[in-house]
């Protein structure tokens, strides 16, 4: 596995999935109930229902998961409920998993929409700040609730940056979790702000690798909205990452699942082209600098798609997917964490002469600097 | 705390219909341990002290003793009859198990053994722990103080007393039992991350370390603090080769796993320890 494509609070681009599946560049798509409707509305411009993209999908022969993503209702500001309230996934009121009568039909809800689409059981878990709270035993309950549901089920763990930065409560959290052993996880990142490169720290990635490595010792690991960030993820034992073409795709973000404001378009495509060789991207100005100025080393970086949304995408998740393979191929984890080390030293350097060929607003400190760090303490904990 | 009282014993003496033959171990606090007999087997005899201010100890000890009642390992002590509650109203609660020879692993831990009896040390604990991990108990409170060698050389896990049913809601406690020198990182932690299955394995990894080298992986010095920073920091995999060169790289490996301090890299629990042990006789 490499990618799986998030669901899209823009234009869902069913075919370019199927053609990134064809193209092993992905292995599945990802469907929200906060970017796609139950019920099915069609024409032009609207978004058919999920049972009608499942099929879609399933044409097409393209592994389908859906994510209730119950953790986005403990967001700050979460308010975007256009489609999510059209899904039966509540006994009680929207969000009260304060009893276990309800966290267990929450639990069983979602497996049925599962069940309806086709998918996976994917249990659905709460928005963590620490490894140890009262929150933190409600995530532990729900999870044991999915297991006892489905013992093949896969499990969510999805926490802010404190979360993942909270060291031994961390550990012991996920510990808890482990003893489950379900068939597989979603491991997700929130931020309160929604940008690329996304304001990971050190301690955070530190705790993710950390996390990954020990989950992955007995079952696949995957990393919703992972993308480029999610490649220290990797190194430590996960299998795939979330991505898209759109912004929203590639970091979980409040601001994504908060009200939206009347007459809002969602803004314009994400066409920032994807170098290989900076595992970042550029403007399109920027990027089209640094072609005329320096072709040779364009090239070298992983070159420049041809304008446009579509080929923007492709581009980024055949470089995504290629980096992903690159790193898990490696003969153990060990080489993983080497691999990706290296592949950041270079990188590093490259950003340097990049940006003396174009200016750029980003450079290797935002794009690298972080997840080099907490991927460097966590080979220094495992000696090597 | 409530002592156990000569009241107390005498109560369940004549509850459980046995003959009392003596104490085991220490005399005095909230439990009692007496030598018995029905009148054709030794047993051993269990007095808990009920503190008032703590309804929850006997539905507590009441389960704990049901669920102690159904596992059937060679390596977990057996319970020999129900719990009694003692007095109107309880003011302690009785069961019998069975009677133990030999001697507790305290006894003979200090100089370095074979690996070949560390193995079987590990095994059998490990088969033990797994009976319970299988329904749901964790032990919680497992030390070279309640893991006894009998006469035989088997190995049996005694004391499930502090184990609590995973599987049951309502009954927990936020402090965490526990001997010092024998807790794992999440003994000192409350909530979602208290003791699970790995922590038993964590705490089987310090007897073995301990069988093998004589000393304990991670001594008790007294402040809890300065024990979660050692804890934290324990390189079994780098220091154990240091003292017994003689041991193999998958022993050394073995052991370290047990005393991960990610509880989510250790052995999961039991059965996979007994299993990983199995696979490298």
């Amino acid at each position: 596995m490499t990618t799986f494509i998030e669901d899209s609070p823009r234009a869902f681009q069913a075919k370019w999935i199927a053609e990134a599946v064809m193209a092993g560049h992905a292995q599945g798509a990802v469907l929200t109930p906060w970017a796609t409707p139950w019920h099915h509305r069609g024409g032009p411009g609207k978004k058919p229902g999920i049972r009608e993209r499942a099929q879609e999908l399933a044409n097409d022969a393209v592994p389908l998961w859906f994510d209730a993503t119950t953790h986005a209702l403990q967001m700050g500001g979460v308010g975007d409920f256009r489609y999510y309230d059209e899904f039966d996934l509540w006994s009680g009121p929207r969000g009260d998993l304060s009893t276990p009568a309800n966290r267990d039909e929450h639990v069983r809800k979602v497996f049925d929409v599962q069940d309806t689409l086709g998918a996976p059981h994917l249990g659905p878990t709460v928005l963590l700040h620490t490894g140890l709270s009262q929150t933190s035993v409600v995530a532990l309950d729900l999870a044991r609730d999915a297991v006892e549901r489905d013992p093949q089920c896969w499990l969510t763990i999805a926490g802010t940056n404190p979360f993942w930065a909270s060291g031994a409560a961390l550990d012991a959290h996920i510990g808890a979790l482990a003893a489950l052993q379900p068939a597989g996880w979603f491991l997700a990142i929130a931020r309160p702000l929604g940008t690329i490169p996304v304001a990971a720290t050190r301690d955070e990635v530190f705790g993710l690798c950390r996390t990954v490595r020990a989950l992955a010792e007995d079952a696949p690991v995957h990393i919703s909205h992972g993308d480029l960030a999610g490649l220290p993820a990797i190194a430590a034992g996960a299998s795939s990452v979330g991505t898209g073409w759109d912004k929203r795709q590639r970091v979980l973000s409040f601001a994504d699942y908060a009200a939206r404001t009347p007459g809002a378009t969602g803004g314009g495509w994400y066409e920032r082209p994807t170098l290989r060789g900076l595992i970042g991207s550029l403007s399109s100005n920027e990027a089209n600098v640094l072609q005329s100025r320096d072709p040779a080393f364009t090239a070298r970086m992983g070159g420049l798609p041809a304008p446009g949304p579509k080929e923007a995408f492709v581009q980024h998740i055949a470089t995504l997917a290629s980096l992903v393979a690159d790193i898990a191929t490696q003969a153990d984890f060990e080489q993983r964490y080497r691999r990706v080390r290296d592949l950041y030293h270079a990188a590093t350097g490259d950003w340097g002469t990049s940006l003396s060929l174009s200016p750029s607003d980003t450079s290797a400190a935002d794009w690298i600097a972080a997840l080099e760090e907490g991927l460097g303490d966590y080979g220094a904990a495992e000696g090597w | 705390m409530t002592q156990v009282t000569d009241d107390m014993i005498q109560l369940g003496l004549d509850e459980l219909g046995v003959s009392d033959l003596g104490a085991v171990g220490a005399v005095g606090g909230q439990k009692a341990v007496r030598k018995v007999t029905d009148g054709t087997r030794d047993l051993v005899m269990k007095v808990i002290a009920l503190t008032p201010s703590a309804p929850d100890a006997l539905r507590r000890a009441e389960r704990e003793v049901d669920l102690l009642a159904k596992l059937t390992s060679p390596h977990v002590v057996r319970v020999e009859s129900t719990l009694r509650e003692l007095g109107e109203p309880p003011v302690a609660a009785a069961w019998l198990e069975e009677y133990l020879d030999g001697e507790d692993l305290t006894a003979l831990l200090g100089s370095p053994w074979a690996w070949s009896d560390v193995a079987q040390l590990g095994l059998q604990v490990a088969q033990g722990l797994a009976a319970g991990h299988d329904v749901g108990v964790i032990h919680r409170d497992l030390s070279s103080n309640n893991v006894r060698r009998l006469g035989d050389g088997t190995f049996k896990v005694l004391d499930f007393g502090f184990a609590r049913h995973t599987l049951l809601s309502g009954i927990t406690v936020a402090g965490q039992p526990g001997t010092r020198g024998f807790l794992s990182p999440e003994h000192l932690n409350s909530y979602s991350g208290g003791p699970m299955p790995s922590s038993d394995v964590f705490c089987v990894g310090i007897l073995m370390f301990t069988a093998l080298t004589g000393q304990p992986p991670i001594p008790w010095t007294g402040d809890d603090d300065d024990y979660l920073r050692r804890l934290a920091a324990v390189r079994v995999s780098a220091d154990l080769p240091t003292v017994r060169s003689d041991l193999t790289p998958a022993q050394v490996a073995l052991v370290a796993r047990c005393l991960h301090p990610q509880p989510a890299r250790r052995f999961t629990n039991g059965a996979r320890l007994r299993d990983a042990i199995e696979a490298l006789a």
